[in-house]
Protein backbone atom coordinates (compact mmCIF):
# COMPACT_ATOMS: atom_id res chain seq x y z
CA UNK A 1 0.00 0.00 0.00
CA UNK A 2 2.81 2.34 0.96
CA UNK A 3 4.69 1.46 -2.20
CA UNK A 4 1.59 2.13 -4.27
CA UNK A 5 1.02 5.48 -2.60
CA UNK A 6 4.64 6.37 -3.11
CA UNK A 7 4.46 5.50 -6.77
CA UNK A 8 1.28 7.50 -7.24
CA UNK A 9 2.74 10.49 -5.43
CA UNK A 10 5.98 10.27 -7.34
CA UNK A 11 4.17 10.12 -10.63
CA UNK A 12 1.94 12.99 -9.70
CA UNK A 13 4.91 15.01 -8.50
CA UNK A 14 6.91 14.41 -11.63
CA UNK A 15 4.07 14.95 -14.02
CA UNK A 16 1.98 17.38 -12.07
CA UNK A 17 4.45 20.00 -10.99
CA UNK A 18 5.67 20.47 -14.51
CA UNK A 19 2.26 21.94 -15.23
CA UNK A 20 3.06 24.97 -13.09
CA UNK A 21 3.87 26.88 -16.23
CA UNK A 22 0.81 25.67 -18.01
CA UNK A 23 -2.77 26.66 -17.66
CA UNK A 24 -3.60 26.86 -14.00
CA UNK A 25 -7.01 26.11 -12.60
CA UNK A 26 -6.36 28.66 -9.89
CA UNK A 27 -7.39 32.27 -10.41
CA UNK A 28 -4.57 34.46 -11.72
CA UNK A 29 -2.74 36.40 -9.03
CA UNK A 30 -0.57 39.53 -9.36
CA UNK A 31 2.62 37.54 -9.74
CA UNK A 32 1.17 35.48 -12.56
CA UNK A 33 -0.25 38.54 -14.33
CA UNK A 34 3.12 40.24 -14.01
CA UNK A 35 4.90 37.25 -15.53
CA UNK A 36 2.37 37.07 -18.35
CA UNK A 37 2.82 40.76 -19.12
CA UNK A 38 6.60 40.28 -19.26
CA UNK A 39 6.29 37.35 -21.64
CA UNK A 40 3.83 39.18 -23.89
CA UNK A 41 6.15 42.18 -24.05
CA UNK A 42 9.10 39.98 -24.98
CA UNK A 43 7.01 38.42 -27.74
CA UNK A 44 5.93 41.81 -29.06
CA UNK A 45 2.28 41.17 -28.23
CA UNK A 46 1.63 44.65 -26.94
CA UNK A 47 -2.17 44.39 -26.81
CA UNK A 48 -2.03 41.24 -24.69
CA UNK A 49 0.62 42.79 -22.44
CA UNK A 50 -1.58 45.84 -21.96
CA UNK A 51 -4.51 43.60 -21.11
CA UNK A 52 -2.48 41.67 -18.52
CA UNK A 53 -1.23 44.86 -16.90
CA UNK A 54 -4.75 46.26 -16.87
CA UNK A 55 -6.03 43.13 -15.15
CA UNK A 56 -3.19 43.38 -12.65
CA UNK A 57 -4.04 46.99 -11.87
CA UNK A 58 -7.73 46.18 -11.48
CA UNK A 59 -7.04 43.20 -9.24
CA UNK A 60 -4.81 45.20 -6.93
CA UNK A 61 -7.25 48.10 -6.83
CA UNK A 62 -10.21 45.88 -5.98
CA UNK A 63 -8.36 43.62 -3.58
CA UNK A 64 -5.40 45.46 -2.08
CA UNK A 65 -4.71 42.43 0.10
CA UNK A 66 -3.01 40.87 -2.92
CA UNK A 67 -0.37 43.56 -2.72
CA UNK A 68 0.89 44.07 0.82
CA UNK A 69 3.18 47.11 1.00
CA UNK A 70 2.36 47.90 -2.62
CA UNK A 71 5.24 45.93 -4.08
CA UNK A 72 3.40 45.35 -7.32
CA UNK A 73 1.84 48.81 -7.44
CA UNK A 74 4.99 50.74 -6.68
CA UNK A 75 7.86 48.54 -7.73
CA UNK A 76 6.93 45.96 -10.33
CA UNK A 77 4.07 47.42 -12.31
CA UNK A 78 5.46 50.91 -13.17
CA UNK A 79 8.55 49.74 -15.09
CA UNK A 80 6.48 47.22 -17.02
CA UNK A 81 3.87 49.85 -17.83
CA UNK A 82 6.60 52.30 -18.84
CA UNK A 83 8.15 49.72 -21.13
CA UNK A 84 4.76 48.98 -22.67
CA UNK A 85 4.12 52.69 -23.18
CA UNK A 86 7.46 53.16 -24.91
CA UNK A 87 6.90 50.18 -27.18
CA UNK A 88 3.34 51.26 -28.01
CA UNK A 89 4.55 54.77 -28.76
CA UNK A 90 7.20 53.54 -31.18
CA UNK A 91 4.80 51.03 -32.69
CA UNK A 92 2.36 53.85 -33.44
CA UNK A 93 5.16 55.86 -35.00
CA UNK A 94 6.09 52.91 -37.16
CA UNK A 95 2.49 52.53 -38.28
CA UNK A 96 2.37 56.19 -39.25
CA UNK A 97 5.68 55.81 -41.00
CA UNK A 98 4.38 52.87 -43.02
CA UNK A 99 1.21 54.67 -44.07
CA UNK A 100 3.07 57.84 -45.04
CA UNK A 101 5.77 55.95 -46.88
CA UNK A 102 3.17 54.10 -48.95
CA UNK A 103 1.39 57.35 -49.75
CA UNK A 104 4.62 59.03 -50.79
CA UNK A 105 5.76 56.22 -53.02
CA UNK A 106 5.87 57.91 -56.40
CA UNK A 107 7.85 56.18 -59.11
CA UNK A 108 9.74 58.49 -61.52
CA UNK A 109 7.68 60.21 -64.20
CA UNK A 110 7.95 58.03 -67.26
CA UNK A 111 6.64 60.77 -69.54
CA UNK A 112 9.72 62.90 -69.02
CA UNK A 113 12.31 60.34 -69.88
CA UNK A 114 11.60 57.12 -71.73
CA UNK A 115 14.99 55.62 -70.95
CA UNK A 116 14.31 55.18 -67.24
CA UNK A 117 14.00 51.43 -67.12
CA UNK A 118 17.27 51.24 -65.25
CA UNK A 119 16.22 54.21 -63.18
CA UNK A 120 13.29 52.24 -61.83
CA UNK A 121 15.59 49.69 -60.29
CA UNK A 122 17.80 52.41 -58.88
CA UNK A 123 14.77 54.23 -57.62
CA UNK A 124 13.46 51.13 -55.85
CA UNK A 125 16.84 50.43 -54.30
CA UNK A 126 17.35 53.97 -53.10
CA UNK A 127 13.80 54.21 -51.74
CA UNK A 128 14.15 50.99 -49.79
CA UNK A 129 17.48 52.12 -48.33
CA UNK A 130 16.09 55.51 -47.42
CA UNK A 131 12.96 54.06 -45.80
CA UNK A 132 14.97 51.51 -43.88
CA UNK A 133 17.23 54.25 -42.57
CA UNK A 134 14.25 56.36 -41.53
CA UNK A 135 12.64 53.47 -39.76
CA UNK A 136 15.79 52.55 -37.88
CA UNK A 137 16.23 56.18 -36.95
CA UNK A 138 12.75 56.30 -35.43
CA UNK A 139 13.46 53.20 -33.38
CA UNK A 140 16.93 54.33 -32.31
CA UNK A 141 15.67 57.73 -31.25
CA UNK A 142 12.79 56.36 -29.18
CA UNK A 143 14.23 53.21 -27.66
CA UNK A 144 17.59 53.36 -25.93
CA UNK A 145 17.36 49.87 -24.48
CA UNK A 146 18.64 47.14 -26.82
CA UNK A 147 16.29 44.63 -25.21
CA UNK A 148 13.30 46.82 -25.97
CA UNK A 149 14.49 47.27 -29.55
CA UNK A 150 14.60 43.49 -29.82
CA UNK A 151 11.09 43.22 -28.37
CA UNK A 152 9.86 45.76 -30.90
CA UNK A 153 11.01 43.62 -33.80
CA UNK A 154 8.38 41.06 -32.73
CA UNK A 155 5.51 43.54 -32.97
CA UNK A 156 2.99 43.70 -35.80
CA UNK A 157 3.96 47.30 -36.50
CA UNK A 158 7.57 46.36 -37.12
CA UNK A 159 6.48 43.49 -39.35
CA UNK A 160 4.41 45.92 -41.37
CA UNK A 161 7.48 48.06 -41.99
CA UNK A 162 9.39 44.96 -43.06
CA UNK A 163 6.65 44.17 -45.51
CA UNK A 164 6.78 47.73 -46.76
CA UNK A 165 10.49 47.44 -47.44
CA UNK A 166 10.51 43.97 -48.85
CA UNK A 167 7.24 43.77 -50.75
CA UNK A 168 5.23 46.94 -51.03
CA UNK A 169 7.85 49.13 -52.69
CA UNK A 170 8.52 46.60 -55.42
CA UNK A 171 4.85 45.84 -55.80
CA UNK A 172 3.98 49.51 -56.12
CA UNK A 173 6.60 49.92 -58.80
CA UNK A 174 5.40 46.87 -60.65
CA UNK A 175 1.74 47.80 -60.39
CA UNK A 176 1.72 51.53 -60.84
CA UNK A 177 4.80 52.35 -62.84
CA UNK A 178 4.54 49.24 -64.96
CA UNK A 179 0.91 49.95 -65.86
CA UNK A 180 1.64 53.61 -66.61
CA UNK A 181 4.47 52.67 -68.88
CA UNK A 182 2.50 50.00 -70.64
CA UNK A 183 -0.44 52.36 -71.07
CA UNK A 184 1.82 55.09 -72.39
CA UNK A 185 3.62 52.91 -74.83
CA UNK A 186 0.68 50.90 -76.10
CA UNK A 187 -0.21 51.64 -79.68
CA UNK A 188 3.08 53.27 -80.65
CA UNK A 189 4.80 50.92 -83.14
CA UNK A 190 8.11 52.75 -82.80
CA UNK A 191 8.28 51.96 -79.18
CA UNK A 192 7.27 48.32 -79.51
CA UNK A 193 10.67 47.08 -78.36
CA UNK A 194 10.51 49.31 -75.28
CA UNK A 195 7.01 48.07 -74.57
CA UNK A 196 8.22 44.51 -74.75
CA UNK A 197 11.02 45.29 -72.33
CA UNK A 198 8.64 46.86 -69.88
CA UNK A 199 6.27 43.91 -70.07
CA UNK A 200 9.19 41.67 -69.40
CA UNK A 201 10.27 43.92 -66.55
CA UNK A 202 6.84 43.75 -64.99
CA UNK A 203 6.75 39.97 -65.27
CA UNK A 204 10.22 39.78 -63.79
CA UNK A 205 9.28 41.98 -60.90
CA UNK A 206 6.19 39.95 -60.13
CA UNK A 207 8.20 36.79 -60.43
CA UNK A 208 10.84 38.17 -58.10
CA UNK A 209 8.18 39.00 -55.52
CA UNK A 210 6.67 35.53 -55.83
CA UNK A 211 10.08 33.87 -55.60
CA UNK A 212 10.98 35.94 -52.58
CA UNK A 213 7.74 34.91 -50.87
CA UNK A 214 8.48 31.30 -51.68
CA UNK A 215 12.03 31.67 -50.41
CA UNK A 216 10.76 33.19 -47.19
CA UNK A 217 8.47 30.21 -46.71
CA UNK A 218 11.30 27.79 -47.47
CA UNK A 219 13.65 29.61 -45.10
CA UNK A 220 11.05 29.48 -42.35
CA UNK A 221 10.50 25.76 -42.92
CA UNK A 222 14.22 25.18 -42.93
CA UNK A 223 14.62 27.25 -39.80
CA UNK A 224 11.87 25.31 -38.01
CA UNK A 225 13.48 22.07 -39.10
CA UNK A 226 16.89 23.21 -37.87
CA UNK A 227 15.40 24.24 -34.55
CA UNK A 228 13.76 20.83 -34.19
CA UNK A 229 17.03 19.07 -35.03
CA UNK A 230 18.99 21.27 -32.65
CA UNK A 231 16.39 20.63 -29.97
CA UNK A 232 16.77 16.88 -30.39
CA UNK A 233 20.55 17.24 -30.45
CA UNK A 234 20.45 19.29 -27.28
CA UNK A 235 18.23 16.66 -25.67
CA UNK A 236 20.71 13.94 -26.62
CA UNK A 237 23.86 15.68 -25.44
CA UNK A 238 22.30 16.79 -22.16
CA UNK A 239 20.55 13.51 -21.38
CA UNK A 240 17.17 15.15 -21.96
CA UNK A 241 17.62 17.78 -19.26
CA UNK A 242 17.49 20.64 -21.74
CA UNK A 243 14.05 19.91 -23.05
CA UNK A 244 12.19 21.43 -20.16
CA UNK A 245 14.42 24.44 -20.03
CA UNK A 246 13.59 25.11 -23.63
CA UNK A 247 9.97 24.13 -23.79
CA UNK A 248 7.59 26.91 -24.66
CA UNK A 249 10.49 29.15 -25.56
CA UNK A 250 10.57 30.89 -28.90
CA UNK A 251 14.25 31.65 -28.75
CA UNK A 252 16.65 29.57 -30.80
CA UNK A 253 18.14 26.45 -29.29
CA UNK A 254 21.73 27.01 -28.23
CA UNK A 255 23.13 23.50 -28.07
CA UNK A 256 26.59 24.68 -27.04
CA UNK A 257 25.25 26.64 -24.10
CA UNK A 258 22.96 23.81 -23.01
CA UNK A 259 25.80 21.32 -23.26
CA UNK A 260 28.12 23.56 -21.23
CA UNK A 261 25.41 24.07 -18.61
CA UNK A 262 24.78 20.35 -18.54
CA UNK A 263 28.47 19.70 -17.89
CA UNK A 264 28.39 22.28 -15.10
CA UNK A 265 25.41 20.47 -13.64
CA UNK A 266 27.22 17.15 -13.85
CA UNK A 267 30.21 18.70 -12.09
CA UNK A 268 27.98 20.08 -9.35
CA UNK A 269 26.37 16.66 -8.93
CA UNK A 270 29.80 15.01 -8.72
CA UNK A 271 30.97 17.46 -6.09
CA UNK A 272 28.01 16.58 -3.97
CA UNK A 273 28.93 12.92 -4.01
CA UNK A 274 31.08 11.63 -1.21
CA UNK A 275 31.86 8.26 -2.78
CA UNK A 276 30.96 5.91 -5.63
CA UNK A 277 30.62 2.19 -5.93
CA UNK A 278 32.78 0.44 -8.54
CA UNK A 279 29.77 -0.04 -10.82
CA UNK A 280 28.85 3.62 -10.46
CA UNK A 281 32.41 4.56 -11.36
CA UNK A 282 32.14 2.44 -14.50
CA UNK A 283 28.97 4.29 -15.44
CA UNK A 284 30.57 7.67 -14.74
CA UNK A 285 33.59 6.81 -16.88
CA UNK A 286 31.35 5.58 -19.68
CA UNK A 287 29.48 8.88 -19.44
CA UNK A 288 32.77 10.77 -19.71
CA UNK A 289 33.60 8.91 -22.92
CA UNK A 290 30.19 9.82 -24.23
CA UNK A 291 30.64 13.50 -23.35
CA UNK A 292 34.00 13.50 -25.12
CA UNK A 293 32.40 12.13 -28.25
CA UNK A 294 29.58 14.68 -28.05
CA UNK A 295 32.12 17.45 -27.59
CA UNK A 296 34.14 16.35 -30.58
CA UNK A 297 31.07 16.15 -32.78
CA UNK A 298 29.66 19.48 -31.63
CA UNK A 299 33.01 21.22 -31.94
CA UNK A 300 33.68 19.74 -35.37
CA UNK A 301 30.23 20.83 -36.55
CA UNK A 302 30.87 24.36 -35.34
CA UNK A 303 27.98 24.16 -32.89
CA UNK A 304 29.94 25.32 -29.91
CA UNK A 305 33.22 25.92 -28.20
CA UNK A 306 35.52 23.10 -27.21
CA UNK A 307 34.44 21.90 -23.76
CA UNK A 308 37.54 19.78 -23.29
CA UNK A 309 38.51 21.68 -20.17
CA UNK A 310 35.21 21.00 -18.45
CA UNK A 311 35.29 17.34 -19.42
CA UNK A 312 38.86 17.01 -18.10
CA UNK A 313 37.75 18.61 -14.86
CA UNK A 314 34.90 16.11 -14.72
CA UNK A 315 37.34 13.29 -15.38
CA UNK A 316 39.55 14.45 -12.52
CA UNK A 317 36.54 14.68 -10.24
CA UNK A 318 35.53 11.12 -11.16
CA UNK A 319 39.07 9.84 -10.58
CA UNK A 320 39.12 11.59 -7.23
CA UNK A 321 35.94 9.94 -5.99
CA UNK A 322 36.62 7.47 -3.18
CA UNK A 323 35.51 3.96 -4.03
CA UNK A 324 33.01 2.37 -1.70
CA UNK A 325 34.61 -1.10 -1.57
CA UNK A 326 35.38 -1.24 2.09
CA UNK A 327 34.37 -4.91 2.56
CA UNK A 328 36.89 -6.15 0.02
CA UNK A 329 39.54 -3.78 1.26
CA UNK A 330 39.14 -5.01 4.84
CA UNK A 331 39.32 -8.61 3.68
CA UNK A 332 42.53 -8.12 1.77
CA UNK A 333 43.97 -6.11 4.63
CA UNK A 334 43.38 -9.06 6.98
CA UNK A 335 46.05 -10.98 5.01
CA UNK A 336 46.72 -14.76 5.44
CA UNK A 337 44.08 -15.19 8.14
CA UNK A 338 41.37 -14.20 5.75
CA UNK A 339 42.76 -16.55 3.08
CA UNK A 340 42.73 -19.47 5.53
CA UNK A 341 39.17 -18.62 6.50
CA UNK A 342 38.12 -18.46 2.85
CA UNK A 343 39.87 -21.80 2.19
CA UNK A 344 38.14 -23.45 5.11
CA UNK A 345 34.80 -22.14 4.00
CA UNK A 346 35.40 -23.34 0.44
CA UNK A 347 36.43 -26.80 1.70
CA UNK A 348 33.37 -27.04 3.92
CA UNK A 349 31.17 -26.00 1.03
CA UNK A 350 32.76 -28.66 -1.19
CA UNK A 351 32.33 -31.42 1.39
CA UNK A 352 28.75 -30.48 2.07
CA UNK A 353 28.07 -30.34 -1.64
CA UNK A 354 29.58 -33.80 -2.18
CA UNK A 355 27.51 -35.20 0.71
CA UNK A 356 24.38 -33.72 -0.76
CA UNK A 357 25.10 -35.15 -4.18
CA UNK A 358 25.86 -38.58 -2.72
CA UNK A 359 22.68 -38.55 -0.67
CA UNK A 360 20.76 -37.55 -3.71
CA UNK A 361 22.16 -40.47 -5.68
CA UNK A 362 21.25 -42.93 -2.95
CA UNK A 363 17.73 -41.67 -2.72
CA UNK A 364 17.38 -41.84 -6.47
CA UNK A 365 18.67 -45.40 -6.48
CA UNK A 366 16.22 -46.46 -3.76
CA UNK A 367 13.34 -44.84 -5.49
CA UNK A 368 14.14 -46.48 -8.82
CA UNK A 369 14.42 -49.96 -7.31
CA UNK A 370 11.24 -49.69 -5.25
CA UNK A 371 9.12 -48.05 -7.82
CA UNK A 372 10.21 -49.96 -10.92
CA UNK A 373 7.22 -51.57 -12.61
CA UNK A 374 7.52 -54.99 -14.08
CA UNK A 375 5.45 -55.73 -17.12
CA UNK A 376 3.53 -58.93 -16.68
CA UNK A 377 2.49 -60.37 -20.00
CA UNK A 378 0.47 -63.58 -20.14
CA UNK A 379 2.52 -66.14 -22.01
CA UNK A 380 1.00 -67.99 -24.85
CA UNK A 381 2.47 -71.38 -25.50
CA UNK A 382 2.30 -72.51 -29.03
CA UNK A 383 2.56 -76.12 -29.96
CA UNK A 384 5.52 -75.59 -32.21
CA UNK A 385 7.46 -74.10 -29.37
CA UNK A 386 7.13 -77.12 -27.17
CA UNK A 387 10.04 -79.51 -27.25
CA UNK A 388 8.71 -82.79 -28.50
CA UNK A 389 11.17 -84.64 -26.31
CA UNK A 390 9.98 -83.05 -23.23
CA UNK A 391 7.99 -85.23 -20.95
CA UNK B 1 10.20 33.43 53.40
CA UNK B 2 12.26 36.59 53.14
CA UNK B 3 15.33 34.61 52.15
CA UNK B 4 13.49 32.78 49.41
CA UNK B 5 12.12 36.07 48.09
CA UNK B 6 15.61 37.53 48.06
CA UNK B 7 16.92 34.49 46.25
CA UNK B 8 14.16 34.78 43.64
CA UNK B 9 14.88 38.47 43.10
CA UNK B 10 18.57 37.73 42.87
CA UNK B 11 17.99 35.02 40.27
CA UNK B 12 15.73 37.29 38.26
CA UNK B 13 18.25 40.10 38.44
CA UNK B 14 21.13 37.92 37.34
CA UNK B 15 19.13 36.54 34.40
CA UNK B 16 18.33 40.08 33.31
CA UNK B 17 21.96 41.06 33.61
CA UNK B 18 23.21 38.19 31.43
CA UNK B 19 20.63 38.71 28.67
CA UNK B 20 22.17 40.94 26.02
CA UNK B 21 19.58 43.13 24.40
CA UNK B 22 21.15 44.84 21.40
CA UNK B 23 19.64 47.59 19.35
CA UNK B 24 17.12 46.51 16.76
CA UNK B 25 15.98 47.80 13.41
CA UNK B 26 13.16 46.97 11.09
CA UNK B 27 13.80 44.01 8.83
CA UNK B 28 11.16 42.52 6.59
CA UNK B 29 12.37 39.64 4.52
CA UNK B 30 9.99 38.40 1.87
CA UNK B 31 10.22 37.27 -1.69
CA UNK B 32 8.00 36.63 -4.62
CA UNK B 33 7.42 32.97 -5.34
CA UNK B 34 10.45 31.23 -6.75
CA UNK B 35 10.02 28.17 -8.97
CA UNK B 36 13.06 25.92 -8.61
CA UNK B 37 14.10 22.78 -10.41
CA UNK B 38 14.42 19.70 -8.28
CA UNK B 39 17.72 17.92 -8.81
CA UNK B 40 17.86 14.15 -8.94
CA UNK B 41 19.25 13.95 -5.42
CA UNK B 42 16.40 16.05 -4.04
CA UNK B 43 18.22 19.36 -3.76
CA UNK B 44 17.31 22.69 -5.28
CA UNK B 45 19.95 25.23 -6.30
CA UNK B 46 19.05 28.77 -5.28
CA UNK B 47 21.49 30.11 -7.87
CA UNK B 48 18.90 29.11 -10.44
CA UNK B 49 17.18 32.38 -9.55
CA UNK B 50 19.88 35.00 -8.98
CA UNK B 51 20.76 36.91 -6.89
CA UNK B 52 20.05 34.07 -4.46
CA UNK B 53 22.77 31.44 -4.20
CA UNK B 54 23.16 28.25 -2.15
CA UNK B 55 21.21 25.05 -2.03
CA UNK B 56 18.52 23.35 -0.02
CA UNK B 57 18.39 19.61 0.45
CA UNK B 58 14.69 18.81 0.20
CA UNK B 59 15.12 15.05 0.22
CA UNK B 60 13.81 14.64 3.81
CA UNK B 61 10.71 16.57 2.85
CA UNK B 62 10.23 14.60 -0.36
CA UNK B 63 10.65 11.39 1.59
CA UNK B 64 8.06 12.49 4.11
CA UNK B 65 5.69 13.32 1.28
CA UNK B 66 6.24 9.87 -0.15
CA UNK B 67 7.80 11.22 -3.32
CA UNK B 68 11.16 9.97 -4.45
CA UNK B 69 13.32 12.43 -6.37
CA UNK B 70 15.17 11.39 -9.48
CA UNK B 71 13.67 8.86 -11.84
CA UNK B 72 15.34 10.66 -14.71
CA UNK B 73 12.78 13.45 -14.91
CA UNK B 74 13.15 16.86 -13.37
CA UNK B 75 10.30 18.56 -11.61
CA UNK B 76 9.87 21.88 -9.90
CA UNK B 77 8.94 23.11 -6.46
CA UNK B 78 7.84 26.54 -5.35
CA UNK B 79 9.77 28.40 -2.72
CA UNK B 80 8.86 31.63 -1.01
CA UNK B 81 10.43 33.60 1.80
CA UNK B 82 8.04 35.06 4.31
CA UNK B 83 9.16 36.92 7.43
CA UNK B 84 12.58 35.33 7.12
CA UNK B 85 11.34 31.75 6.86
CA UNK B 86 11.24 29.72 3.72
CA UNK B 87 8.14 27.86 2.62
CA UNK B 88 8.20 25.05 0.09
CA UNK B 89 5.38 23.36 -1.72
CA UNK B 90 4.87 21.37 -4.90
CA UNK B 91 2.10 19.55 -6.63
CA UNK B 92 1.38 16.16 -5.06
CA UNK B 93 2.37 17.46 -1.63
CA UNK B 94 -0.05 17.15 1.25
CA UNK B 95 1.56 19.87 3.34
CA UNK B 96 3.34 23.13 2.97
CA UNK B 97 6.79 22.91 4.56
CA UNK B 98 8.25 25.63 6.72
CA UNK B 99 12.05 25.87 6.74
CA UNK B 100 13.62 28.04 9.41
CA UNK B 101 17.26 28.88 8.69
CA UNK B 102 19.71 28.74 11.56
CA UNK B 103 21.89 31.82 11.07
CA UNK B 104 25.59 31.16 10.89
CA UNK B 105 25.16 27.50 9.97
CA UNK B 106 24.42 25.43 6.91
CA UNK B 107 21.39 23.81 8.49
CA UNK B 108 17.77 24.66 8.99
CA UNK B 109 14.92 23.20 10.96
CA UNK B 110 11.76 22.26 9.12
CA UNK B 111 8.22 21.22 9.85
CA UNK B 112 5.11 20.40 7.85
CA UNK B 113 1.99 22.50 7.97
CA UNK B 114 -0.65 19.98 6.91
CA UNK B 115 -3.10 21.13 4.27
CA UNK B 116 -4.61 17.87 3.04
CA UNK B 117 -5.27 16.06 6.27
CA UNK B 118 -7.61 13.33 5.11
CA UNK B 119 -5.70 10.25 3.96
CA UNK B 120 -8.34 9.44 1.36
CA UNK B 121 -8.19 12.93 -0.10
CA UNK B 122 -6.15 13.67 -3.21
CA UNK B 123 -2.89 15.57 -2.68
CA UNK B 124 -2.60 19.19 -3.74
CA UNK B 125 -2.61 20.24 -7.37
CA UNK B 126 -1.88 23.51 -9.19
CA UNK B 127 -0.31 24.92 -6.04
CA UNK B 128 0.71 28.54 -5.91
CA UNK B 129 2.28 30.68 -3.22
CA UNK B 130 1.61 34.42 -2.84
CA UNK B 131 1.77 37.13 -0.24
CA UNK B 132 -1.51 38.40 1.02
CA UNK B 133 -2.79 40.81 3.63
CA UNK B 134 -1.82 44.21 4.85
CA UNK B 135 1.52 45.93 5.10
CA UNK B 136 1.56 45.52 8.88
CA UNK B 137 0.64 41.86 8.90
CA UNK B 138 0.83 39.88 5.72
CA UNK B 139 0.26 36.16 5.29
CA UNK B 140 1.66 33.57 2.98
CA UNK B 141 -1.23 32.47 0.81
CA UNK B 142 -1.39 29.00 -0.67
CA UNK B 143 -3.84 28.50 -3.52
CA UNK B 144 -4.58 25.11 -5.04
CA UNK B 145 -7.07 23.55 -7.40
CA UNK B 146 -10.25 22.27 -5.84
CA UNK B 147 -9.64 23.72 -2.39
CA UNK B 148 -9.87 26.97 -0.53
CA UNK B 149 -6.81 29.10 0.10
CA UNK B 150 -4.69 28.50 3.18
CA UNK B 151 -3.05 31.41 4.96
CA UNK B 152 0.17 31.09 6.94
CA UNK B 153 0.58 33.87 9.47
CA UNK B 154 3.83 35.56 10.44
CA UNK B 155 4.10 33.17 13.37
CA UNK B 156 3.70 30.16 11.10
CA UNK B 157 0.11 29.23 11.94
CA UNK B 158 -2.19 27.93 9.23
CA UNK B 159 -5.62 29.58 8.99
CA UNK B 160 -8.55 29.89 6.61
CA UNK B 161 -8.22 33.65 6.55
CA UNK B 162 -5.50 36.23 6.98
CA UNK B 163 -5.99 38.15 10.21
Amino acid sequence: MIVRRTAVLTGALLLGVTCLRGASQVEADPHELCERAREYLADGELRAAGSALSRLRTLIAKRPDWDPEGVFTNELLPPLQARLNRLQHVARKLDDFTVEALQDLQPPDIKKDISTVRDYTEWATSVIERLRGERDQIIGAELADAEERAFLTHTESYERTERLLEVDVLKRMADTAGDDILGLLAGDPELESVLTRFRQLKRDLMQIVAERDQLETDVKKSHDHNEAVLGVLAAVVTDDSSLKAHEGGRRPVNVAELFARFLDGEMAALRRRSYATPSELDVLRANLDRYRRYNEVLHAAGLGQDQKGKIQALSKAVDGLPVDGRGFTALSAAGPASLVLIGALALATGVLGWLAVERGRRLASLQSSAGRKVAIVPAKVRRADVDSKAV
Amino acid sequence: MRISLLLLLGAAGSSCATQSVGPTLTLEQHSLRIPLTLEEDGTVMLAERPPLVGRIDLSPILKAEGAQPGAGTRSTVQLMMHYGRLYVVADAFRAIWEITPQPGTTTASYRPIPVVRDIGQEPMKDVRLSRYGSARSSCLRLDRAGGGPVFITSSGDARDDCP
